[in-house]
C-alpha cells in the first residue's frame, strides 16, 4: 500500500510521506483504506495545501544555474558550428562558470571522495595525455572528456533527484552514446571542417539539453544551497506529553 | 470556531483531529485510532486531507516524539477552536 503514497504530489510527499508510510506500516489496512489513500491523492493535486508552504527564493538559484548552464551550452555549440569566432569559447567559459554555480549541494559533502577521486582522475588524464604518443593521447582525451562531461551531468542530476536508471539513461544517452558515435567521425575526418562540426554537433547539443532539462526540473522543485536562511520554527518550543 | 471553508467533505474528520488532540499531543497512529474510534472507518488518506488543512491554518503544528516518530499538538488558535462549542 505505501506505493500509493507515490500518488500524491511532491510537495505534498517532501511534507508527509514518511510519516503516513510510518502510520501505512503500523496499522495495515484494507482495500477500502487503499480506495481512500488514492481519494486523498487526489484531493492533494486538486487542493494542494503543502503546496502553499513557500520555498526560500534561494532554492530557485541550483535551477537558475543549471539552466544557465545548459543555454550557454545549447547556444556555443550552435554559434560554433555556424560560425567562426571565439564567441562559442566564451560562452563556454561562461557555462563552465555556470556549473560551478549550480553544482555545490549538501550531496557534495556526501560524495566527497568520488567528486576528489574523479578530479584525480582527470587530472592524470591531462598529464598522461600531453606525455604520450598521438594515438594513445587520442583515446585518453576522449576519457578526460567522457568523464567531465558525465561526471558534472550526474551531479546535476543527482540534485534534480533523478533515480539511479533514469541518471543512466541520461548519461549513456547524451554522453556515451553521442562520443562513441562521433569520435570515429572526428577522428577519420581530421583536417575536414564538416566532420568536425557534426561530430561536435553529436557530442554537445544533446548534452546541453539535458543541462537545460535538469536546468527546469530543479527551478520548479527548489533545492537546498549554501546560503539559505535558517528554517523557521512553527512557535515556541512545546514540552508535552506525547501520547504516542 | 472552525471555519469549515476549504475543508469540504473533510470538514467532520478535521473536527475530530482537533477533538481527539483536546487530550495532549498524539502520535499519528494513536490519532488515527482515537479518530477512528470517534467516526467508524476513517481512512488515512482522509486523515492527511483533514491534517494537511489544519496544519495549514495553523490549528495544528507538527512535533517530534521520543522515538522519533512524527505527533501534532493543538496550537493556541487550535486550543480555541477546539474548546467544547467551538467547533461549528
Amino acid at each position: 500500500m505505501t506505493r500509493l503514497v507515490r500518488l500524491y504530489p511532491r510537495r505534498w510527499r517532501d511534507r508527509y510521506e514518511a510519516e503516513l508510510i510510518d502510520l501505512l506500516e503500523q496499522r495495515p489496512l484494507s482495500l477500502g483504506a487503499s480506495i481512500d489513500l488514492i481519494r486523498g491523492a487526489l484531493d492533494a493535486h486538486v487542493h494542494p495545501q503543502a503546496e502553499t508552504v513557500p520555498m526560500p527564493w534561494t532554492h530557485r538559484l541550483p535551477g537558475i544555474a543549471v539552466l544557465a548552464t545548459g543555454l550557454l551550452w545549447c547556444a556555443a555549440v550552435l554559434i560554433a558550428i555556424s560560425m567562426e569566432g571565439s564567441a562559442a569559447d566564451q560562452l563556454i567559459g561562461l557555462a563552465a562558470m555556470a556549473v560551478l554555480l549550480g553544482l555545490p549541494g549538501d550531496y557534495m559533502m556526501a560524495y566527497g571522495r568520488r567528486i576528489a577521486a574523479a578530479f584525480g582522475a582527470i587530472a592524470l588524464g591531462v598529464v598522461v595525455m600531453f606525455a604520450t604518443p598521438w594515438e594513445f593521447a587520442v583515446v585518453v582525451f576522449v576519457a578526460v572528456v567522457a568523464l567531465t562531461l558525465g561526471g558534472t551531468l550526474t551531479m546535476a542530476a543527482i540534485r534534480a533527484e533523478i533515480g539511479t536508471t533514469r541518471r543512466w539513461i541520461l548519461l549513456v544517452g547524451t554522453v556515451i552514446a553521442p562520443i562513441v558515435l562521433a569520435t570515429p567521425i572526428a577522428i577519420g575526418g581530421v583536417g575536414d571542417e564538416a566532420f568536425g562540426r557534426v561530430a561536435a554537433f553529436l557530442i554537445a547539443l544533446p548534452y546541453g539539453c539535458a543541462w537545460a532539462l535538469l536546468g527546469i526540473r530543479l527551478l520548479v522543485r527548489g533545492s537546498p544551497t549554501i546560503i539559505d536562511p535558517p528554517p523557521s520554527t512553527s512557535g515556541p518550543a512545546v514540552r508535552q506529553e506525547i501520547h504516542a | 470556531m472552525l471555519d469549515r471553508r476549504g475543508f469540504g467533505r473533510f470538514a467532520e474528520p478535521a473536527r475530530l483531529v482537533l477533538v481527539a488532540l483536546r487530550g495532549g499531543p498524539r502520535g499519528v497512529a494513536p490519532l488515527f485510532d482515537e479518530v477512528r474510534s470517534l467516526d467508524g472507518p476513517v481512512g488515512p488518506g482522509t486523515l492527511y486531507a483533514a491534517i494537511a488543512r489544519l496544519e495549514h491554518r495553523g490549528l495544528i503544528a507538527p512535533l517530534t516524539n521520543g522515538d522519533g516518530r512524527r505527533a501534532y499538538r493543538l496550537t493556541d488558535r487550535g486550543m480555541t477552536t477546539a474548546v467544547p462549542g467551538g467547533v461549528r
